[in-house]
């Protein structure tokens, strides 16, 4: 019989095999995901690049223990939301242990000069205040589903939830949100 | 990579996300991506995860070797000097009148007799 290994499996027994072109193909195929993945949970602060990076590290680290029960890109994708969340709570800790920390104040660079890229600014900041004030749970969820466009099944599988867990968290994700950003977008439009 | 906005979340009945959060909070992530993370990510991953490999294997190696290089001297002069102050206090106890046990001779305890038992000496207690 002929012993039929996915792709995923191919490149993962390279990978551990130590070939370096093997894993950076999985690195180049699973950066977009990670780093959306990372970015929508932690919002634009300077450690999205140590968390991307501890991510791909944990995975080439645990490659042997893949089994293969889930999809790569759900294995992935699970360490990019877990790290996520790590770095969040480890944020919150030293934001009160030092209430005078300099992440709140860090803005990303910008060359903005037209009034559209302005009022664009404007509803991004609107946007990831509301986005930051959802509960973890939830903010989880809604970066999987919505920004990651998993579906209810896969992101269930990530989080390790069921699936009405992510549907009722989805739920008040969206409420919270939509009240949170009031008029500042027009949900309506589309 | 432009992500595209996909409908698969309609299949839920409870969904009711408009498109346009959608593709704001996709454009929001995209816009934030592209102004936060540094050129060239995979190159940039690649190192750490050679450097964390390098460093993990020689940590990993040298601890390994150093604990056994000091467990061996320590554990025998640990016996050596568990061994010494039992021979110890065996002598010790054989040189008085008392009717100990094995145990108390080598653990040296002090017999308890009546005497001591009503000595009520402040600094023994």
């Amino acid at each position: 019989m002929i012993d039929r290994k996915s792709p995923d499996e191919v490149l993962i027994d390279a990978a551990m095999g130590g070939d370096d072109q093997a894993f950076r193909m999985v690195v180049e195929r699973f950066m977009d995901e990670v780093s959306r993945t990372v970015t929508g949970v932690l919002g634009p602060v300077p450690e999205i690049d140590d968390v991307v990076q501890e991510v791909f590290i944990k995975l080439h680290r645990s490659l042997p223990s893949f089994r293969g029960d889930a999809s790569l890109k759900t294995y992935v994708v699970r360490m990019a939301i877990n790290k996520s969340l790590d770095a969040l709570r480890k944020r919150k800790r030293s934001r009160w242990m030092q209430p005078w920390s300099s992440e709140e104040t860090w803005d990303p660079p910008s060359d903005l000069s037209s009034d559209a890229e302005i009022t664009g600014q404007e509803r991004n900041l609107v946007l990831r205040a509301a986005v930051n004030r959802l509960p973890e749970s939830q903010r989880a969820v809604v970066v999987l589903r919505l920004i990651e466009d998993l579906s209810t099944e896969e992101t269930a599988k990530v989080l390790d939830i069921p699936y009405g867990t992510v549907l009722s968290r989805l739920k008040r994700g969206l409420e919270k949100l939509k009240k949170d950003l009031g008029n500042a977008i027009d949900l309506e439009q589309g | 990579m432009k992500h595209t906005t996909n409908q698969s979340h309609h299949r839920d009945p409870q969904f009711e996300a408009s498109d346009a959060l959608v593709s704001s909070l996709r454009e929001l992530v995209e816009h934030e991506r592209a102004v936060s993370m540094m050129t060239m990510p995979t190159e940039r991953v690649m190192r750490a995860v050679k450097l964390a490999q390098a460093g993990g294997n020689r940590i990993e190696s040298w601890l390994e070797s150093e604990l056994l290089s000091w467990f061996k001297p320590v554990f025998v002069a640990g016996a050596i000097v568990i061994l010494g102050l039992a021979a110890f206090n065996f002598e010790l106890s054989q040189q008085n009148d008392f009717n100990q046990s094995t145990t108390e001779m080598v653990l040296g305890l002090q017999p308890v007799t009546v005497a001591s038992a009503y000595d009520l000496s402040f600094e023994d207690h």
